[in-house]
């Protein structure tokens, strides 16, 4: 007892030996989208940059460093000083997927360490009407009589869009041919003309309602609001399904972590404000905040994943 | 009968604009057939990556060999001489931006791209040149820097 | 009729004032970036998006697509006065736009082009209004196949536009072609010939490469020659086009707008290749082909209306099914994302004030731009009396800058280098360029679709002739290569024969 005092004294002399970082930000964040303007991520930067310039009371400005399928971004922001002043908000697929495809200049784990994931993707499976099933069972039984001859869109090689695809061969144990796309606008655009078959994306929602595809599953864990007759891939019967995606916030590695845990609890403090959950999910993301650990948890938790599954299905590119 | 300058001599003909445009087009479809050899082919059904490249290079060292020999048959007149002066100037201008508009910010990288871009041309009109200098880098701090909010430094960082 | 009910509406949006002035806002914007080298409407679009999240959603768009089509006519301005092509689609004015500048006429070059890009603009307007769903769903009957064959239309086309040596023509085209490739293959996510570089990965930006090829290099060379220095090499005759300049161009204006307006339907097609394709069918109709090139207003006057009409139907695609057909309008769509608006079908029926408000708001743009333009002209031929050794560093500047803020990229501003070595080398050789930018353009489309195409018909090569779009295209193709080589041979014959 006496010990335990005494080892809360020490540590209550050291919280008041007040940490460097007590008066972070003291001058405006750099927060780097890996990204162009309007695209995935950068919609998630957007709606948590003015309550975080608000909270702090210092500008956080986004730069958009555009390409590569985010390798750019993700390596400038690898390169930048761990002041506490410049930060990493980006879609997942950098830094889960991308590393098993291909040498990328940089390492998710070593040169980075995790704040907080910021929002969750929705994405539906949608099929052309054409193709006559109702349920993702029908789906599948259709897929096992015609091996090779449905095709699924993606928005590229190496996307999370042909991930979900290939997840679904995996575990339903199916022969769907992929057709990769240039971005989820061309594959959108066939898929409605029919030359592809099945999506597995975001941008199908509006059609699902407007009835232009009918949309079988969701590719989450709850069921979107919207659409209280569409199930969950596992409640469509595939336990086995995974496929996640998200955005999240990092550091380069060096950021002292009194700042990275401050930054983290105000983003989970703003995931819950109902202005950037609508914000989020009229464009189909969901807000999420979570401890710097729960985050570096889950990133190894998708990287072994991803590179598991690329690996069983010899997914490749050069 | 010939287009161009009439017939030329032996030696401007290795520098006439088709021979010397043949080696170019010649040159590049070689550079790029070796670095397409390892670009895998595929089947004829499911064309691989190496198709596309291999396929153009081949038409392009076709036509440059056509090209050459239109050059060596005094199709056209010979090149005139390379300008210099300019060609070095303004190409070490855009370099110079390039190199250190991130490290240096707008205004010296600007000035500097045009005062070099400028000893390009033999003329020297210093007054007038300094004054349009300033006057295009202040419409580039206001419109860039400010106005349109591009993360681009002022001054040196 | 619900038709004049929406109309209705739609002049009710636009004509608040607060809206009227986002559109005055927008379309004067886009003229000066278009008008500026090398800053195009995405990149400003990019800086203006997080701006607009203040904004009320219909003003924000109507002030985004302002920019779009304002760039196309600001495009046309540095193409005729300075051989900058600010879009791809303005490559084509560079050409006989240019000359005519050289000519002393600039400004019945611009004039004609806004003119011409309003009448476009105002037909385009009414398609959309009348035909958007019809357009849009004959645009989805083109497959891949259907692409492929178009796009093999549009190289041919190329071909024909050339003026000088057909081989020296064909070598820059698959030059072009070849650039195009490289960047990261579609079909495999493999990357060709990007050398660990980065930047590459994505492909050569058609910004460094065009003001490499034609900003750059036309510096250096003009340096170089100090009769040339002077733009203008013959005195300025007069602001305005002749009658005979009207004569010649209204069935150019009307043939451009038809072809735009089609074209401009098809996600991918656009204002490119309805820009390339309208100059070619004006050279191929004309009493007087051979003077394309030198001055001509038909070579103006087409391709400015094909590419304004196309503009305008590019929006039909977005607006009718959520899909981007270029990346101005992805940038659309994020500027409506970050309003919450998900664009797609239900987008007419749930915002219609949004949809038929944009609808209108292209219409008073257009008008605005006329009546912004037309007397600009007189000062943009006065700025062509500047010393060319000052505007040069003007020009060069705003090239480097624009490429700059494309992607916060100093690697593509040393792009614009490597690219003004090869356009220098270009006008010394006596190589056009405008063969080489259409090849860089569609090249890396027709393989794709070639590909895709192969890949969903399961390796079977009939697809190409099977689908009936394809079949017209290929058959078209054809004929237009056997105009296009038949007097070539004939000409080889006639030589031959007198030896």
């Amino acid at each position: 007892m006496f010990s335990r005092s005494l080892l809360m004294a020490a540590g209550l002399a050291l919280a008041f030996a007040a940490p460097a970082n007590a008066d972070w930000p003291e001058k405006p964040v750099r927060i780097i989208v890996p990204y162009a303007p309007g695209g995935s991520g950068d919609n998630t930067a957007r709606a948590y940059q003015d309550k975080l310039s608000e909270k702090f009371g210092q500008q956080f400005v986004i730069e958009n460093r555009g390409g590569a399928a985010g390798a750019i971004g993700i390596e400038a922001a690898s390169k930048a000083e761990g002041d506490g002043y410049t930060f990493l908000q980006t879609p997942m697929g950098g830094l889960v997927i991308l590393p098993h495809l291909r040498n990328v200049p940089y390492d998710p784990f070593e040169d980075f360490k995790p704040v907080s994931r910021t929002a969750e993707t929705v994405a539906a499976m949608a099929v052309h009407p054409s193709l006559g099933v109702n349920t993702v069972k029908e789906f599948i039984a259709l897929a096992k009589e015609k091996p090779g001859e449905i095709f699924f869109g993606s928005a590229g090689q190496g996307t999370i869009t042909q991930m979900r695809g290939e997840v679904l061969k995996d575990v339903a144990g199916i022969d769907i041919v992929h057709v990769p796309y240039r971005g989820s606008g061309e594959a959108l655009n066939d898929l409605l003309a029919g030359h592809v078959q099945v999506n597995f994306e975001g941008n199908v929602l509006p059609h699902g309602k407007a009835g232009t595809l009918k949309l079988l599953a969701f590719i989450s864990d709850e069921r979107h609001p919207d659409f209280p007759d569409v199930p969950t891939m596992k409640e469509a019967g595939l336990e086995n399904y995974e496929a996640p995606s998200w955005h999240g916030m990092l550091a380069p590695k060096g950021t002292p972590d009194d700042i990275i845990k401050k930054l983290s609890d105000a983003l989970i403090e703003i995931s819950q404000t109902p202005e950037v959950k609508k914000r989020l999910i009229d464009v189909g993301l969901m807000a999420r905040g979570e401890t710097p650990e729960q985050m570096g948890a889950v990133m190894k938790q998708h990287y072994d994943l991803f590179g598991d599954l690329i690996k069983r299905l010899d997914i490749k590119i050069q | 009968m010939q287009v161009g300058s009439g017939q030329a001599g032996g030696r401007s003909r290795l520098l006439s604009q088709d021979f010397l445009a043949g080696l170019f087009f010649c040159t590049v479809a070689l550079v790029g057939l070796w670095v397409a050899r390892d670009y895998p082919v595929g089947t004829a059904m499911r064309i691989d990556t190496g198709v596309f490249p291999r396929l153009l290079c081949w038409t392009l060292l076709l036509l440059g060999i056509g090209i050459l020999v239109n050059g060596l048959r005094g199709s056209t007149g010979p090149v005139g001489r390379l300008a210099l002066r300019p060609f070095f100037f303004v190409l070490l201008a855009v370099i110079f931006f390039g190199l250190f508009i991130e490290k240096l910010g707008m205004v010296i990288t600007v000035a500097g791209l045009m005062v070099i871009a400028s000893l390009g041309s033999p003329e020297r009109h210093w007054r007038v040149l300094a004054v349009f200098v300033a006057l295009v880098v202040t419409a580039a701090v206001v419109i860039f820097a400010w106005g349109l909010g591009l993360p681009i430094p002022v001054w040196p960082v | 009729m619900d038709l004049f009910a929406n109309l209705a509406l739609g002049f009710s949006v636009i004509f608040s004032p607060t809206t009227l002035l986002f559109c005055l806002v927008g379309v004067v914007l886009g003229t000066a970036i278009g008008v500026l080298p090398g800053l195009g409407p995405v990149a400003t679009m990019a800086l203006l998006l997080p701006v607009t999240y203040y904004l009320p959603p219909e003003g924000a768009l109507i002030m985004l697509a302002g920019i779009y089509y304002g760039a196309q006519y600001g495009g046309s301005t540095t193409a005729i006065l300075v051989n900058l092509p600010g879009e791809s689609s303005s490559v084509i004015t560079c050409l006989d736009g240019h000359a005519m500048a050289k000519n002393g006429r600039a400004g019945a070059a611009l004039a004609i082009a806004a003119l011409g890009s309003f009448f476009a603009g105002c037909v385009a307007t009414v398609a959309i209004v009348l035909f958007a769903p019809p357009l849009s769903a004959m645009a989805q009957q083109f497959g891949p196949a259907d692409y492929f064959s178009l796009m093999l239309l549009g190289l041919i086309t190329a071909v024909v536009l050339a003026r000088g040596s057909l081989l020296k023509a064909l070598a820059m085209i698959v030059l072009g072609l070849l650039l195009g490739i490289v960047g990261t293959d579609v079909n495999t996510g493999t990357a060709r010939y990007t050398f660990g570089i980065g930047m590459l990965f994505d492909g050569i930006g058609f910004v460094p490469l065009a003001m490499g090829l034609f900003g750059v290099a036309e510096i250096i060379h003009n340096l170089a020659n100090p009769e040339r220095r002077d733009l203008v090499t013959a005195k300025v005759k007069g602001l305005w086009p002749t009658r005979e300049d009207f004569r010649a161009a209204w069935p150019a204006v009307l043939r451009g707008t038809g072809l735009g307006t089609l074209l401009g339907c098809l996600p991918g097609g656009g204002a490119t290749l309805s820009a390339f394709s309208s100059y070619t069918l004006e050279k191929k109709v004309s009493r007087y082909p051979e003077k394309f090139g030198t001055g001509v207003i038909e070579g103006v006057a087409a391709p400015e209306s094909a590419n304004n009409a196309a503009s305008q139907t590019s929006f039909i695609p977005m607006l009718t099914l959520g899909i981007p057909s270029n990346s101005v309008m992805a940038m659309m769509i994020g500027g409506m994302m970050i309003h919450g608006i998900v664009p797609g079908p239900l987008v007419m029926t749930e915002r219609p004030e949004l949809f038929w408000g944009m609808i209108v708001s292209m219409w008073v743009g257009n008008l605005m731009l006329l009546v912004f333009n037309l007397p600009m002209i007189g000062m943009w031929v006065r700025m062509l009396l500047l010393p060319y050794r000052l505007l040069a560093l003007a020009i060069l500047f705003f090239c480097c800058i624009g490429v700059y803020s494309l992607n916060n990229s100093a690697t593509e501003v040393l792009f614009i280098a490597f690219f003004g070595v090869v356009g220098y080398l270009f006008i010394r050789l006596e190589c056009e360029p405008a063969p080489l930018l259409l090849g860089f353009i569609l090249g890396p489309l027709m393989e794709a679709n070639l590909r895709r195409a192969l890949l969903l018909s399961r390796g079977d090569p009939m697809v190409f002739i099977e689908r009936p779009i394809s079949l017209g295209l290929l058959i078209a193709s054809a004929v237009l290569l056997l105009f296009v080589i038949l007097p070539v041979v004939g000409k080889m014959r006639e030589t031959a024969f007198q030896e």
